[in-house]
């Protein structure tokens, strides 16, 4: 094993490793991204990375894509931001 | 209405763990561990964690894929830190608000149930399998920091490249070793195929070569199967190399071992034996195991000899149209529960051999009504000794599951078992040939590559390990469902189908035929369940 304690010691930055900015990290972690309720229109807070990165929220019904961070059953309801829309 | 309307809004259900103590020191339950994969993260249980007893504190068998980025905050938590130390190093490292992030680990700190990360619906945690932390997961540490798990970095994957779709881990986590397909028995109901000759069985260094590459790669699990592992002729050196890399190779025979010969297994670090036992009466026993009369005394004395040198035994009772009465169980349990080193009892039927006829499957089968007197007996028994040993019934392969409705099939059929073969576990058979599950044997569409050849790595990174994970549907015969499955991917590279089953329900040239616990599925040609 390396020495963990050092090198915990030099501060990292893991943003820049995830990519994300601390606002995205912040998002993931404390579920501020949106979940809506289709009937409703109404944007409600979950938590999780399903729906995360996403400035600009779309609900989209009958999700047709795959995306990356998206671990919903697609028999439910999906949210597709718009960075990750058309992979 | 919408049809998804009914699902209602997030709400944080989540338990606020009261009494964490700022100055003290936490860390991931040394029960479990993290894995960096290349798309996503893994829990699974920490290496050589012991499956012989059951750990009601922890969840066993588990394995979960997690974003990486929860694992990154996971890492953290090896207990080398207090809380508060560990809580702002994640703040600065992460750049996470320090209630967000408290908010967010509280539910996975003692947590005395499994808990979803997750929304707060009932369905969707149904139907969502990531995200799910075990319980206890993070614990207040009471000894050594752990320099077992993977740095926070690790974990710190570009998010363009997370991909949870598939549960394949970079490494096989499990890798099950069958030193020999030779036996001391001949059961009428075994499920092996034992028929297969053996011409060349790899010699024990190589067996050493492959446990040394396991351990270097960071396998968590080795195990030992047969055949019966004492027949082979290098089984002391093998178990000692194990014990000592620090792997509890969980152990089952059917052999009465003499007391020297127990004592030299302890020596290598046995500490735990499975013992199959069906009957407790000497002719029947020479009827259903096809053994010498000397052998049901060569037993009892073995269950003696165990029992003064202290080692564990867990006992397997396999039921057939033989053993079937409830008296016979309750003799067995009567006369087992004697001994103080048997921990527990486990009563399951006899199954179907993909390497018998159906009509010797028929034959050997005990029926449901003789079960459920069993099942009952086995219940109010269970109750009598629960603070000496665990006594318990395994589930029936029943054809009420395989046989049920459409409607059925669809609700059960996604919650399925998670088939492990190929996805994180390997099976190397006693010639070297590598196969993906210990029941298809050297099933040829099945066996991915030769240790006599290749390494284990170079195996399950093999294009005939990554053909077989990622099946083309197009291959599959139009008349099966699968060729127009929608939920083929996912079907296959998540749960997984059971290829056993599909070839006890369909035989082996209907390989492609969906799971026959699959709604799609058409009816078993085959009986493979009891009636
Ligand atoms: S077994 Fe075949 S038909 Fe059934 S869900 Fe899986 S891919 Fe679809
Ligand atoms: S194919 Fe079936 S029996 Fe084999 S490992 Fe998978 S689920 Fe288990």
């Amino acid at each position: 094993m390396k020495n963990r304690e050092n090198k915990k010691e030099n501060a990292v930055d893991l943003t820049k490793k995830f990519e994300l900015d601390a606002n995205a990290m912040n998002q993931i972690v404390g579920g501020t991204s949106f979940w809506m309720d289709p009937a409703t229109g109404t944007g409600v807070t979950v938590s999780g990375p399903d729906d995360i990165l996403c400035g600009d929220l779309e609900v989209v019904q009958s999700c047709e894509q795959s995306c990356k961070t998206c671990t919903s059953n697609k028999t439910y309801i999906y949210i597709c931001g718009t960075k990750l829309k058309g992979k | 209405m919408c049809e998804h309307s009914h699902i209602p809004f997030y709400q944080n259900t989540r338990k606020m763990t009261p009494d964490i103590e700022p100055k003290k020191k936490y860390q991931i339950n040394p029960a479990y561990t993290l894995l960096a994969d290349r798309h996503c993260a893994f829990i699974f249980n920490s290496k050589g964690w012991p499956t012989f007893r059951s750990h009601p504190e922890v969840d066993d068998n588990f394995t979960q894929l997690v974003s990486p980025l929860y694992a990154s905050i996971f890492a953290y938590w090896d207990g080398s830190k207090t809380y508060h130390e560990t809580i702002q190093q994640i703040v600065n490292e992460m750049h996470i608000q320090q209630d967000v992030l408290e908010k967010f680990l509280h539910p996975c700190i003692h947590n005395m149930e499994k808990t979803a990360l997750h929304f707060s619906d009932k369905e969707i945690l149904e139907e969502t399998s990531s995200n799910w932390i075990p319980k206890n997961f993070i614990i207040e540490c009471d000894g050594e920091p752990r320099t077992d798990l993977p740095e926070p970095e690790a974990f710190a994957i570009p998010v363009r490249q997370w991909d949870f779709s598939r549960m394949r881990s970079r490494i096989p986590t499990t890798v099950t070793l069958m030193l020999t397909n030779r036996c001391a028995t001949n059961c009428i109901y075994c499920y092996a195929d034992n028929q297969h000759r053996v011409e060349q069985p790899l010699p024990a260094e190589k067996w050493l070569e492959l446990i040394q590459e396991a351990h270097d790669f960071g396998c968590l699990s080795i195990d030992l199967s047969g055949g019966e592992v004492f027949l082979y002729p290098g089984i002391e050196t093998i178990l000692q190399t194990l014990h000592q890399m620090g792997y509890h190779p969980y152990l089952s025979t059917k052999i009465p071992l003499e007391e020297e010969r127990i004592l030299q297994l302890k020596e290598c670090g046995m500490t735990e034996l499975q013992f199959s036992i069906d009957c407790w009466d000497a002719a029947l026993m020479q009827q259903m195991l096809n053994v010498p009369s000397s052998y049901f005394e060569r037993l009892k004395r073995s269950l003696d000899a165990l029992e003064k040198h202290g080692i564990a035994v867990k006992v397997k009772s396999v039921i057939t149209s033989y053993n079937d009465k409830p008296e016979q169980v309750e003799q067995l349990i009567l006369n087992l529960s004697a001994h103080k080193n048997i921990t527990s009892i486990s009563i399951a039927p006899a199954e179907n051999s993909l390497y018998k006829s159906e009509q010797d499957f028929i034959g050997y089968r005990t029926s449901r009504r003789q079960w459920e007197k069993i099942e009952a007996l086995v219940e109010s028994m269970a109750a009598t000794y629960r603070e000496q040993c665990e006594i318990g019934c395994q589930g029936l392969l029943d054809s009420r599951e395989h046989c049920a409705a459409v409607d059925e099939k669809a609700r059960v059929y996604p919650k399925r078992t998670r088939c492990p073969g190929n996805i994180n576990m390997l099976y190397v058979l006693p010639d070297g040939k590598v196969t993906i599950c210990e029941e298809l044997y050297w099933n040829p569409r099945f066996i991915i590559g030769d240790v006599r050849k290749q390494s284990l790595m170079e195996i399950w990174e093999s294009k005939k390990a990554l053909e077989l994970y990622n099946l083309s549907q197009e291959t599959f015969r139009k008349t099966s469902a699968c060729h127009i499955c929608p939920q083929f991917d996912p079907c296959h590279q998540q749960s997984g189908v059971c290829w056993k089953m599909v070839i006890e329900a369909y035989g082996d040239e209907y390989w492609d035929l969906p799971d026959p616990r699959c709604p799609y599925a058409p009816p078993a040609t085959q009986k493979y369940y009891i009636e």
